[in-house]
């Protein structure tokens, strides 16, 4: 089995959706900086 | 059911192309089942090399003092335990098992993004050398110090060990990209190949784990690759994301790889339990209980297992509403995860039940399970945790729900698929050996360590009080079985792939799905026309 022998919009559909998972995955990574750290500091910072 | 061709202007039948010869066939394998096998084979060796770890670890706390171990060897040793069991055995046998068996069960030729496969899976030797290497190169000439971290690799140590680290942290990175590659590819399969008329909600609860827990991942493993990061930049590059004197703070860390560390978790047993939803039905002769309910139950443990992550470092000093949050979300998400033991509960009962090794091991999972659950209530309250913390019973506790709750279903995955994957049945009698020798075993080595953790028996030291000798001689004996009885299974399966009665395509009378459908072994290319589903 290789990628060729799926029809193209199916094709179409899968490499869509592999791009949409690998841009959350570079989100949840460029935000592990700065937004965790202010989340962390709300948590430290109560009462 | 029926099936339909569909063609494609390939002209021929895939069949007829056959498995490539030699090492091109594993180097180049774009093949779901190769691949699968691959990462099970990966897994079983990286199995019996954290084995090792944790026999010498069991060897040194045989008797108090110092016996073979020098103290900074030892935690060595416990950081390459875990980091070896959890990323080198645990995640790559459960990628083996979706490799294997999401195709099959949905009804797709392949995974979606096949070559994406093969590097995610060539991507672990590598990372596995690196992760060899930070444990090794101590001991050469200018190596630095030894990893006594521990692996949650909190700084300030962490910043202060030598290149080891290094070599650690870009091997966390490695393992991280192969499974976020693999987990990509296991969505959008489940996503966009699944057979024309299967609705997600028909989809196996296997399936359905899988997904879960791929979604998991890419939340959570970019976190820790996060974290990781800045710990490198830390050590070689003056930032002060975690050092104070730079206005930075350690507890950060903790929880950035909180963040990750406790969805790991369920990374680790939601596989497992898709297993189980796989296996108790078969062998209770009945459809699953509450099918709807499970997969309800996992996108909660999914959404609440993400926010619960500093429950592990209460004793570090949070504001007490942050602590409070975490302990009632702590114990809230003990209810979906509840909700599923008591639907493999249901699915038994009034059952006609027969007890093959694979639903030996899902009874087993399901009591030994529930009891590491017991004992992660008590963790979660805040107060009682002050005093547990660090101790033995911590040890106990995660051994309770980790090697149940993800090893020993994966065992039971193993036993129940095998004759699927080989074409020949398991030899019966020498698995319910294993089965009870592996059961027997574990329960003496961790039971106690509750009783010595509760008696204020700290963990990750070298050395204990004269006081545990006893439980710890019964513990370390009790080890020693455990890991050797591992030498059975490996003999199990050897001899299972060598040969043994032919396997029928369903292997076991209770067994449902698609994958029972094609013959044992499967042809290596399977569903290459798309199963019709019947209504």
């Amino acid at each position: 089995m290789t990628r060729t022998d799926i029809p193209p919009e199916q094709r179409r559909r899968v490499v869509r959706t592999a791009w949409l998972l690998a841009a959350l995955v570079l989100f949840m990574f460029v935000t592990s900086f700065p937004f965790w750290k202010g989340l962390y500091q709300m948590a430290v910072s109560g009462p | 059911m029926t099936t339909t061709t569909l063609d494609y202007g390939h002209g021929h039948e895939h069949e007829d192309h056959g498995p490539p010869r030699g090492l091109k066939r594993w180097l180049f394998s774009t093949n779901h089942k190769d691949i699968g096998t691959m990462y099970l084979v990966f897994a079983l060796t990286m199995l019996f090399a954290g084995g090792a770890s944790a026999m010498l670890i069991r060897a040194e706390l045989f008797m108090p003092g110092l016996q073979l171990l020098d103290p900074d060897l030892y935690n060595n040793l416990v950081t390459n335990h875990a980091l070896i069991m959890i990323f080198g055995a645990v995640m790559p046998a459960a990628a083996g098992l979706a490799n294997w068996m999401i195709p099959l069960m949905i009804g797709a030729p392949d995974m979606a993004l096949p070559r994406m496969n093969n590097l995610s899976v060539w991507i672990l030797p590598a990372a596995a050398l690196m992760l060899l290497l930070s444990f090794v190169v101590p001991f050469f000439p200018g190596g630095g110090t030894q990893i006594n971290t521990g692996w949650t690799l909190y700084p300030p140590l962490s910043l202060q060990v030598g290149m080891s680290m290094d070599f650690l942290i870009f091997a966390i990175h490695l393992l991280g990209i192969s499974s976020v590659l693999a987990s990509i590819n296991i969505i959008v399969t489940i996503f966009n190949m699944r057979a024309p008329g299967m609705r997600m909600m028909e989809m196996p609860i296997f399936v359905w784990t899988w997904l879960v827990t791929a979604f998991l991942l890419i939340l959570v493993v970019p976190v820790l690759a996060g974290g990781v990061t800045m710990l490198l930049f830390d050590r070689h590059f003056g930032t002060s994301f975690f050092t104070a004197a730079g206005g930075g703070d350690p507890v950060l860390f903790q929880h950035l790889f909180w963040f990750f560390g406790h969805p790991e978790v369920y990374i680790l047993i939601l596989p497992s339990f898709g297993v189980l939803a796989s296996i108790i039905p078969t062998f209770a002769r009945k459809p699953l209980f509450g099918y709807k309910s499970l997969v309800g139950a996992m996108i909660a443990i999914m959404a609440i297992g993400m926010v619960v992550w500093a429950h592990h470092q209460y004793t570090v000093g949070m504001s007490l509403g942050a602590v409070s949050y975490f302990m009632i979300g702590t114990i809230i998400i003990s209810i979906p995860v509840g909700l599923m033991v008591f639907n493999y509960m249901a699915t038994m009962w009034r059952g006609s039940m027969t007890f093959e090794t694979p639903m030996l091991f899902a009874v087993a999972i399901l009591l030994m399970f529930s009891f590491g659950g017991l004992t992660g209530i008590m963790l979660a309250v805040v107060p009682a945790d002050m005093q547990y913390h660090d101790s033995m019973f911590v040890v106990a506790h995660f051994h309770y729900v980790l090697l149940p709750g993800a090893v020993f279903g994966l065992f039971a995955g193993v036993f129940y698929w095998l004759p699927k994957w080989t074409g020949n049945m398991y030899d019966e009698r020498l698995a319910k050996i294993f089965f009870w020798t592996n059961v027997i075993s574990f329960n003496i080595t961790f039971f106690p360590q509750h009783f010595i953790g509760l008696a204020g028996m700290p963990r990750r030291i070298v050395d204990y009080n004269v006081m545990f000798t006893e439980f710890n001689v019964i513990s370390s004996l009790a080890a020693f079985v455990f890991g050797l009885s591992h030498l059975l299974l490996l003999y199990i399966i050897i001899k299972t792939v060598r040969g043994g009665k032919k396997a029928e395509a369903r292997v076991w009378e209770g067994a449902k799905g698609l994958e029972w459908e094609l013959p044992s072994p499967p042809p290596f290319h399977s569903w290459t026309t798309a199963p019709q589903l019947a209504r």
